[in-house]
């Protein structure tokens, strides 16, 4: 398969008519990422994205936990 | 015979699973070796969500999922994993109980978002500009974002075949599973893998263990009141050990290195609500009723890992 059939196997219509190739998930890191590239008429990359899809909210479920129980706490939020 | 195949899915949790799976290392590679891993994200292997749906129904031999779920991309996923699974393993205490982000449950999504993104100390946000699960940027640019929901535990959302307690999974007792599910010498479906012993019975400040009594508690003391004994219940002591309802599959860790057991193994067998028995158990060890008022922050400490699973579950907010 040549790049351009790649390329048009992977694509999808995206906002405005606009091509848009999406890679979900970034792999090889903890912490769910997401890219979306968007492809102008000629197939040439006109913007690309970086979305971090995962939210935990450690800010407000830690209030009120007692000091010396953090650290063994967050350490969850990320353990790679 | 051809090689088994395994998934290996990492939802709402840290990777923290997936590291202890790789922590195996000599004991992996011989895993490894009688394992098709056909799936892994994103943590390990470079595959993407399109692949796994891609594959044909019930045509990986075992799936395991670590992490909560949270969002709707982790409902969906676990979904695909099901459908392509035979056997589905909970892994770890996200998966199993909801975990430590499991706390979330305490909070509206609005409240978490509110902290997070506009009330800190340390955030610029002077228009307020919270995640949306789409947004058009530029006018041209369409970009989804998964939506949020209160955290499940994996049994809530799809079926469950076995749970492994943890946060994360000893790695010596992921090896016993990886070889017990290897050899087909699996408990009934259901259940949890674990061998089925609290901490305190593999711990070695346990009195009873020595042919000593256990004391009950006459005060209730934190870590940072000063250090334990060397050698003796830390319950008996006043630090709030959750070892005598915690399964001990981690051989009893943290009190080995000073510190109360915070309940990560997951609920000794038979019990459905860790909170609730955690909450009963240390009541019963305290010498009197007075104390239980001294308990620093209840809903964190009996609730650290299992609030989804748990009878409140979503029930309370703060
Ligand atoms: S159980 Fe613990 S180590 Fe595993 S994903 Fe959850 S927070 Fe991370
Ligand atoms: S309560 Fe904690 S310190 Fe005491 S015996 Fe049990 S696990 Fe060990
Ligand atoms: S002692 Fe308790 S909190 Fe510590 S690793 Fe073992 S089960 Fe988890």
């Amino acid at each position: 398969m040549g790049l351009i059939d790649i390329i048009k196997k992977i694509t999808q219509k995206g906002g405005k008519g606009m091509k848009k190739i999406e890679i979900n998930p970034m792999t090889r890191l903890e912490g769910h990422g997401k890219i979306t590239i968007f492809l102008d008429e000629q197939g040439n990359v006109e913007n690309a994205f970086l979305q971090v899809v995962e939210f935990m909210g450690y800010e407000k479920f830690l209030i009120g936990m007692p000091i010396e129980e953090v650290p063994r706490t967050v350490q969850t939020i990320c353990g790679v | 015979m051809s090689k088994p195949k395994l998934a290996y899915y990492l939802a709402g949790g840290c990777g923290g699973c997936d590291i202890a799976v790789v922590d195996l290392s000599e004991t992996l590679v011989d895993v490894a070796l009688q394992l098709d891993i056909v799936f892994w994200a994103p943590t390990v292997a470079d595959a993407k969500y399109k692949d796994l749906e891609a594959m044909p129904d019930g045509s990986i031999d075992v799936g395991l999922v670590s992490g909560n779920v949270r969002n709707s991309e982790h409902e969906h996923i676990v979904k695909v994993m099901r459908q392509k699974c035979k056997v589905l393993i909970a892994f770890g205490i996200c998966a199993s109980c909801g975990g430590i982000k499991g706390l979330v449950n305490l909070h509206t999504t609005e409240q978490l978002l509110d902290k997070a993104y506009i009330n800190t100390f340390s955030t610029d946000n002077p228009e307020k500009i919270l995640p949306q699960t789409t947004v058009v940027v530029d006018g041209k640019y369409e970009l989804t974002l998964p939506s949020l929901m209160d955290a499940r535990p994996l049994d809530q959302v799809v079926k469950v075949d076995y749970y492994v307690g943890g946060c994360p999974p000893y790695h010596e007792h992921i090896g016993k599973a990886f070889m017990a599910l290897l050899s087909g010498q699996l408990p009934p479906s259901g259940s949890w893998i674990t061998m089925g012993k609290a901490v305190c019975e593999v711990c070695n400040r346990n009195p009873v263990l020595q042919g000593k009594s256990k004391k009950f508690a006459t005060t209730v003391k934190r870590t940072i009141d000063g250090p334990p004994s060397e050698d003796g219940c830390l319950l008996e002591e006043g630090y709030l050990c959750l070892g005598p309802v915690t399964q001990g599959d981690c051989g009893s860790k943290c009190p080995s290195a000073n510190v109360p057991c915070r309940g990560c193994g997951g609920p000794i067998p038979g019990v459905k609500d860790f909170g609730l028995r955690a909450i009963s158990a240390i009541a019963s060890m305290l010498d009197n009723e007075e104390l239980v008022d001294q308990i620093p922050d209840p809903v964190h400490l009996f609730y650290r890992y299992t609030l989804p699973s748990s009878f409140l579950g979503k029930k309370i907010k703060r």
